[in-house]
């Protein structure tokens, strides 16, 4: 029993110093080592993305990209900005999508 | 917030309408002394972010999360300064390349179509290197020492202590708080202030490719994939099942709490879903742009890769990771589609929640349910994230129909971004930590025995992967290349 218990505590252990390492070294030579990861670190770092946004942030990216592109159809095509027939029909479409989905989905 | 909007009118929107042939230099500068306009930089707006700032980013050096010495902010400081100089001296030198091939294409009465993509590229060029700019000058003004130690631990107290007491002294403490409950009401507070941001007038903001391509899909992929879960691998837990579409269909960790919430899955089911969501992140932020570079025609890359990575990737913050990789556009369309899709969230919560009310609890139970049997089922944070949705909608366009960004000002920079983000987080991060608390390992392993989830998440994301990416080339390039070239 306690020969169990001991080894259930080593195998916490090592669970624990293998995230810290993976964390620590693993992660970190990642970032400077490949270069793909290295750029979109170097990307992020520049503009201050908050990458680390995993729950729904609206980030100042998504508050820049709306102004700009609203700003552009507005401009470009004020006929095609707001809620057009074509905008209507798609929300639609959703919610009909939505509807029809939930009552035929599989009970068992 | 009106009068300075208004000023801001007064002073740009002359010149910034002087041609629809391209965004002049005046058209960016009235934009951006509108976007300074923001009710959160009032006192009340600096107090409440100052009692209710989280911790610092850290890199090697955990103790950075709170505590900075004054050599160390010096030093970098020193660091960010050289860097912003160098940006400043760029911006300035594209700026006035862009005033010259501007006022070139003005002499021409702005007919001369080479003349005016001559300029629009120069001012887009100038517009990244100020946005660099902003964006190191931001990192120079930051760099100050700091020590959050007590501030955090008063919070804290204030939080734990205060409330307590004035519950427990008043009321008195009701039975049902005790135990893990107080995860739930973190993560239903936190949804309910989530409802807040979710503003129905910017699903507007790309036209109507972008509808199709963020409120058709997702749904076409959360019930196809569930229907796969159920009917092919056989999902044990209808709830997991669930959790999983949502997460991966909708937006990730935000959608996959929603969706636990409404169909009253376990701890261990959210966590595991959400462990998964983060994972596929990672990996998508960095795989979807190289794939995007190696395979797409260039003309192609900033708008369908930006479409394909903003519906397909769950995280609003490696949407734009990943967008910027590939170029201003595409972090625009990216970051835009994602937050269209984003409106879906209390949408998919609502069916969900219907859905496990009428007829999993109804099997489960084994009778059918009346109506009031379904409105004591139907998680009621539903309706607050949607009241609360809709009431935040109405005064955002309210304020828009008095003057063209005051809602921005009011609303996005006032109260969301001012007072209830900043309390939303916290209610997050509180539930986090209690999730990260009661959630058993052992139990986590039993749902993911047979590798079931990990098949359905593949699955869902190679099926949304495809459809995103189709359905974005026929809206942006088939069905409406018009409002595509005006992006």
């Amino acid at each position: 029993m306690e020969t169990i218990e001991k080894k259930s505590k080593a195998k916490g252990w090592a669970i624990i110093v293998l995230t810290l390492f993976l964390l620590w070294v693993i992660g970190p030579w990642g970032e400077k080592n490949i270069p793909m990861f290295n750029t979109i670190v170097e990307t992020i770092d520049a503009r201050d993305i908050d990458s680390g946004a995993y729950f729904y942030t609206e980030i100042d990216a998504s508050y820049d990209g709306q102004t700009e592109l609203a700003g552009s159809i507005k401009l470009k095509a004020p006929d095609q900005y707001g809620f057009t027939l074509p905008f209507i029909s798609g929300m639609l479409l959703c919610f009909l999508i939505l509807i029809i989905g939930f009552k035929t989905l599989p009970m068992d | 917030m009106k009068a300075k909007l208004e000023k801001a009118e007064a002073r740009y929107a002359e010149a910034a309408n002087r041609t629809n042939a391209f965004k002049t230099i005046a058209w960016y500068e009235l934009s951006d002394a509108k976007a300074k306009v923001q009710a959160k930089k009032g006192d009340a707006g600096k107090w409440l972010s100052s009692v209710t700032k989280k911790t610092h980013k850290w890199t090697s050096n955990p103790l950075d999360w709170f505590f900075m010495s004054k050599e160390k902010a010096d030093a970098r400081k020193a660091k960010a300064q050289a860097k912003y100089d160098k940006a400043k001296a760029t911006a300035a030198g594209l700026y006035a390349a862009a005033a010259t091939a501007e006022k070139t294409a003005e002499t021409a009465g702005f007919q001369n179509q080479v003349l005016n993509e001559t300029a629009r590229d120069a001012i887009q060029e100038w517009r990244n290197a100020k946005f660099l700019e902003g964006k190191a000058k931001k990192k120079v003004s930051s760099a100050k020492p700091y020590n959050q130690v007590f501030k955090l631990i008063g919070l804290g107290i204030f939080f734990v202590v205060f409330f307590g007491m004035l519950i427990s002294n008043t009321v008195g403490t009701p039975k049902w708080v005790f135990l893990a409950i107080q995860t739930e009401y973190y993560i239903k507070t936190g949804l309910v202030l989530l409802g807040a941001k979710i503003l129905f007038e910017k699903i507007i903001t790309i036209g109507t490719a972008d509808i199709f391509v963020a409120w058709v899909v997702t749904p076409v992929v959360w019930l196809v994939t569930y229907w796969f879960g159920q009917k092919v691998i056989r999902m044990g837990s209808k709830r997991l099942n669930a959790v999983i579409c949502s997460d991966m269909s909708v937006c990730g960790v935000s959608a996959a709490i929603a969706a636990a919430s409404a169909c009253k899955a376990k701890k261990e089911e959210l966590t595991l879903a959400v462990g998964l969501s983060l994972v596929f992140t990672s990996i998508m932020m960095i795989v979807m742009p190289a794939i995007i570079h190696g395979f797409f025609p260039t003309a192609k890359i900033e708008i369908l890769g930006g479409a394909w990575m903003g519906g397909t990737i769950d995280a609003t913050g490696a949407v734009a990771a990943a967008g910027a990789f590939l170029g201003e556009k595409a972090l625009n369309v990216a970051a835009t589609i994602k937050m269209i899709q984003n409106v879906l969230i209390g949408v998919m919560a609502f069916f969900v929640g219907l859905y496990f009310a009428t007829k999993v609890e109804a099997e489960e139970t084994g009778h059918k349910v009346g109506l009031m049997e379904i409105w004591y089922r139907f998680p009621k944070f539903v309706i607050g994230f949607i009241m609360a949705s809709v009431i935040f909608s109405f005064i955002y366009s309210s304020y828009n129909a008095e003057i063209a960004g005051l809602g921005s000002s009011m609303i996005d920079k006032g109260t969301i971004k001012g007072m209830s983000d900043l309390f939303r987080g916290w209610f997050f991060i509180l539930s986090f930590v209690s999730i990260g608390l009661a959630t058993n390992f052992k139990e986590l392993k039993e749902h993911f025995s047979g590798g079931n989830p990990l098949i359905l998440y593949v699955f869902g994301q190679s099926f949304n992967l495809c459809l995103t990416l189709t359905m974005a080339y026929i809206m942006f390039y088939l069905v409406f290349p018009d409002l595509t070239a005006t992006i």
